[in-house]
């Protein structure tokens, strides 16, 4: 069953002007952070979305729990439109949808008692009384691994390490038993040898409690560990959707194809042809015309240049948007 | 044929908290044209490892004893006058964030031209621009470039620049200090392809410092792997990632996912120490899967192993 749907979702952020160019030139620039993603998450699936900084990624994530606003598309959460919903309408949805951020230090009000935190959303969703909520959160703080519970309780964030952190707000985003969570980056600011345990705590989650991701990352290794499904970004689009495993052993878009050639493995013998992409990512105010990677790309052809690819299936659950096939 | 030993060096910083044992008692040797993956964790003294070599420490560090030797001279005894006509010319850094590193009111091309002229003072302006313009365009910034500043620059065109700047007077040494965490994956393979071309070109070698195991991997000859403070194996970069000898390196390699692999990752239990009171004996006793009493009462000393160093009481 599909939980979530997104259809040619659109986000373009204003450009800050300083007075004096305002006052020159009337035209607004925009910066095209998401330009028309379409994509479904299947309900218990690990959905990916992987590219390099800029690509839309993130903006993507927030615009799906509706912390920013779509500019035009559509969003559909458990069958509700919830693409242009109002904060009183998507009040009772948070208890749904979950997002974990990347900094568990920025994450979390450093005035506040770790129980208090993880208790807090369901005091304010009026699901429990004080004494239940401590209750919850005393029995989270077991399950994310926090223990003696009662002594975390009463800690504060800066007693605790960055993946401790990240267990408390992994924890308080469990609390209200959502059905989906978005996960942005969050492993990419914790110690190499404390990011598997986050990671099997989440896998651990979405296998007890059926729970549906969007887990967002531009580590193409950790998408491998925990996605069903992943997708590639590139400058605001999405150039390849694939099962991760299909992705990895038959990925189809020049850009998907760098990508992988340049990820660092310690079995180097399974590594394909290096694809080089000419030059660096452009700047996302005046992306290039058709194929957004045309100017880079090694295959590229006359048409790639006047045309947008559109998402073609070429079975297999596998999708790609490139002329070239 | 070694270029660099450290040996026995000891690093701590005097803190309010009390003192920080970063690097307590560590021995390496880097051949020429070699390139050592130093690899290890956030607080491991990896850092203050390529720090101490060039010394640009922290005021709040301190050298308490050991010896750099680079080629033939201790490193450690010279006049911090002396040390300035190594630095740049002999044994140059690359760091992390290339941003807090180059002038950003400076022409890129002047701050490598200055760099020139400082160690080379024979040399002239016209000729030290053209040397600017060559060491640019080896490592692919277009010589129109030359007159841009830092921020007219993407963040691996600014690494690129700061690669220029270490390697324009062909230094003997060249310490990387996470040269690409702060960069792209496409970008970051780019940079080391950069890194291993001028150092196969050259014949320099590198230390190359980073967190990430299959980087290190991939590109070094040899890793050394560091856990609070001490070195615990150093060894050919294959032998490392296949047959990993200490708990800690196998530990590590079973935690990283990789993406042409799907496999179970095993965690490492507990957390890295507080290096101002670190445990006793072995420093990674208390997370060992394979502790024995002694790990806790002794620390282990370094042991020949398979052509390999490894600190564990397991080999002994």
């Amino acid at each position: 069953m599909v939980l979530l749907s997104v259809s040619n979702l659109k986000k373009y952020f204003p450009l800050q002007k300083s007075f004096i160019e305002q006052v020159i030139s009337r035209r607004k620039q925009y910066v095209k952070a998401v330009d028309g993603i379409s994509f479904i998450i299947r309900e218990g699936e690990v959905f990916s979305l992987v590219g390099e900084s800029g690509c839309g990624k993130t903006t993507t994530g927030r615009l799906i729990v509706r912390l920013e606003t779509p500019d035009s598309g559509k969003i559909v959460f458990d069958g509700k439109d919830i693409t242009f919903a109002k904060e009183k309408e998507l009040r009772p949805l948070r208890r749904k949808m979950q997002i974990i951020f990347q900094d568990p230090y920025a994450s979390l009000n450093p005035r506040m008692t770790i129980g208090d935190a993880i208790a807090e959303p369901l005091i304010i969703h009026g699901i429990a009384d004080k004494r239940e909520a401590k209750e919850e959160a005393l029995e989270m703080l077991k399950s994310v691994g926090l223990t003696p519970p009662e002594l975390f309780y009463k800690a504060y964030p800066h007693q605790l390490s960055g993946g401790q952190r990240q267990r408390v707000v992994i924890a308080r985003a469990m609390i209200l038993k959502p059905k989906f969570i978005v996960a942005d980056e969050p492993v990419s600011m914790i110690d190499v040898s404390l990011r598997a345990s986050i990671l099997k705590l989440l896998m651990r989650f979405k296998k007890d409690f059926n729970l549906t991701m969007l887990f967002i990352t531009h580590d193409l290794a950790v998408a491998r560990l925990i996605s069903d499904i992943v997708a590639v970004m590139y400058l605001g689009k999405i150039v390849e959707i694939a099962p991760v495993g299909e992705l990895v052993e038959n990925p189809l878009h020049p850009y998907t194809k760098a990508l992988l050639s340049s990820v660092p493995t310690i079995v180097p013998q399974m590594k394909r042809e290096r694809i080089i992409l000419k030059g660096d990512v452009p700047n996302p105010i005046n992306p290039p015309s058709g194929c957004r990677l045309h100017p880079r790309c090694p295959l590229a052809i006359e048409r790639c240049s006047k045309e947008e690819p559109k998402l073609k299936y070429v079975g297999n659950n596998h999708y790609v948007a490139c002329h070239l096939l | 044929m070694t270029l660099l030993k450290i040996n026995n060096l000891k690093v701590y910083y005097y803190t309010r908290r009390g003192i920080v044992k970063a690097v307590d008692n560590v021995s390496l040797a880097i051949n020429k044209g070699e390139m050592i993956g130093l690899v290890g964790e956030s607080g491991s003294g990896k850092s203050t490892l390529g720090l101490s070599i060039i010394r640009v420490l922290p005021p709040q560090a301190k050298i308490i004893s050991g010896s750099v030797i680079f080629n033939g001279t201790d490193l450690l005894k010279l006049s911090e006058r002396e040390m300035r006509k190594i630095r740049g010319k002999e044994i140059s850094m690359v760091f992390q964030d290339p941003l807090t590193s180059l002038d950003p009111l400076q022409k890129i091309g002047d701050q490598i031209v200055e760099t020139i002229l400082e160690h080379e003072p024979n040399i002239s302006k016209q000729e030290a621009y053209n040397m600017a313009k060559k060491a640019l365009q080896e490592v692919g910034i277009p010589p129109d470039r030359i007159g841009n500043y830092p921020h007219q620059l993407s963040g691996g065109q600014r690494q690129r620049v700061m690669i220029a700047l270490a390697t324009v007077l062909k230094p003997k040494l060249i310490i990387a200090d996470e040269p690409t965490t702060a960069l792209d994956v496409i970008v970051q393979d780019r940079i080391m392809e950069l890194l291993s071309a001028l150092k196969k070109e050259y014949g320099m070698s590198i230390l190359f410092i980073t967190h990430d195991l299959a980087l290190a991997a991939e590109r070094s000859d040899k890793i050394a792997v560091m856990y609070a403070g001490h070195l615990y194996e150093y060894g050919s970069s294959s032998d490392i990632v296949n047959k990993p000898l200490h708990p800690y390196t196998k530990g590590l390699i079973e935690s990283i996912p990789d993406v042409f692999m799907r496999k179970e990752i095993k965690e490492i239990p507990g957390q890295p120490p507080d290096l101002t009171k670190p445990p006793s004996g072995c420093r990674f006793h208390p997370r060992c899967p394979y502790r024995m009493p002694k790990c806790s009462r002794e620390e282990p000393p370094i042991l020949q192993v398979n052509g390999r160093l490894v600190k564990c009481w397991l080999y002994s």
